[in-house]
């Protein structure tokens, strides 16, 4: 690795940053890149050059690309589950407690794109085992969705002909689209559409007489 | 290498064959990674041979989306064009039958919403026309819905449609076909919270589903 030349200079400002820090933009700056090119478009030499370190430099924390792809994800995942988390315990009853993590989670998105289609777009770059570290043997994350759909449902606020592995998967699927077209200078704010998200995801659920001709899920 | 006996296959069902075979590749691998020789490989042919059907990977890869889009669109073509529908039973019968499509075809919507971007702007037209008609579609028919009361008159109709396209698009990261659920339950369960999601209160006391 001797012709280290070819990249760009480092800003001569450059402060010796302590490890930790520099591991941070490292990951930052792979997000980024990650985000614009895809993992597959993107090479440890173009991250190293986006901070202005050397490529060794970036050897010194990550030896492999997926090695740093997984703390990524692992790190958005975990922001999103203590999100949703931390919403899902609010005050309230079930649903409104799920209204609450719906609003929460469709604002987060849009205020966290290019982390969340990261997340979303190159989860399976990674091995299954690695996949399956991040989200856990039980889908801790999908689980925070379906646990409250269940609890509104024994409480009478959900349908009982309503699946809820089916209907939680219903809901991330939406949300997690968000990612693909939710553009802050084109569409109206995150808040106007989460609401409107959070009112239509919670009122497909409801009970109705469209539901009781439903057969009960088996 | 003896080459093993082939029948003789017409010109457009070997470049089928070939856009069958990619897809897979495409999918285990990603476009990228993938390579006109693991395409030759797998059919047992040389990779100069490829170059007869397709001019590049870029090539096939653009043949293979237009393809899987072009399915998606018939299907929903034949669905607006029944007329005898009231707007409910059609956006029914658009999310039911998508989410059918889907759990057939999981490697195609794979491939087609992972690898777009891989083609390049200019020529991505097509592609984009085709994926926007198919959003039309649903915008269109909650739109239709409204005008003939049914949908409640407050809903942002291209908020819902979107809504709704990504509850419908995620099953392909989900589903498993040899799994415990049904594409048909799964269809009728997303059918019914898309529809209760957005009628008005007197439709959903009244209105039926369509039996198929």
């Amino acid at each position: 690795m001797s012709s280290e030349a070819t990249g760009p200079k480092p800003p001569a400002a450059i402060d010796r940053m302590s490890g930790e820090l520099r591991k941070a933009d490292l990951q930052d700056a792979a997000t980024q890149l990650f985000s614009e090119r895809g993992y597959d478009g993107s090479s440890l030499q173009e991250i190293a050059d986006r901070i202005g370190i050397l490529k060794g430099s970036v050897y010194y924390y990550y030896q492999s690309k997926e090695d740093l792809l997984f703390d990524i994800v692992k790190a958005i995942h975990d922001e999103h589950l203590e999100n949703v988390r931390m919403l899902a315990a609010r005050a309230g009853d079930p649903m409104q407690r799920l209204h609450a993590v719906l609003v929460g989670h469709a604002i987060f998105v849009c205020e966290n794109l290019v982390k969340t289609t990261v997340f979303l777009r190159e989860l399976e770059r990674l091995p299954a085992e690695r996949q399956a570290e991040i989200l856990r043997p039980d889908h801790a994350y999908q689980r925070v969705f379906r646990d409250l759909i269940t609890e509104a449902r024994d409480a009478g606020l959900v349908a009982a002909e309503v699946s809820p592995k089916l209907a939680s998967l219903w809901i991330l699927g939406s949300l997690n689209w968000l990612h693909r077209w939710y553009r802050p200078h084109v569409t109206s704010g995150p808040e106007q559409v989460a609401e409107q998200f959070a009112d239509q995801l919670t009122r497909g659920i409801k009970p109705s007489v469209l539901w009781e001709r439903q057969a009960r899920s088996s | 290498m003896a080459q093993p006996a082939r029948k003789r296959l017409s010109h457009e069902e070997r470049r089928r064959e070939i856009m069958h075979v990619a897809k897979q590749i495409i999918h285990r691998k990603g476009f990228e990674a993938a390579s006109l020789q693991d395409i030759a490989d797998a059919l047992n042919m040389k990779k100069a041979s490829l170059y007869y059907y397709f001019g590049s990977k870029e090539e096939l890869l653009q043949d293979v989306l237009a393809a899987i889009i072009g399915e998606g669109m018939a299907l929903v073509r034949d669905i607006l064009a029944s007329d005898q529908d009231d707007p409910l039973t059609r956006l029914w019968r658009l999310v039911a039958s998508h989410i059918h499509h889907l759990c057939a075809n999981v490697v195609n919507v794979a491939v087609f919403l992972h690898e777009r971007k891989v083609i390049p702007l200019e020529k991505r037209k097509t592609l984009l026309a085709d994926d926007y008609a198919y959003q039309a579609a649903f915008i269109d028919t909650i739109r239709a819905g409204q005008q003939a009361g049914q949908i409640r008159a407050d809903v942002d109709a291209k908020l819902a449609a979107l809504s709704l396209l990504g509850s419908t698009n995620w099953t392909y990261t989900w589903f498993k076909s040899d799994g415990d659920l049904e594409p048909a339950f799964i269809g009728r369960q997303f059918a019914t919270m898309t529809i209760n999601s957005l009628a008005n209160a007197q439709t959903l006391g009244t209105w039926q589903p369509p039996a198929a």
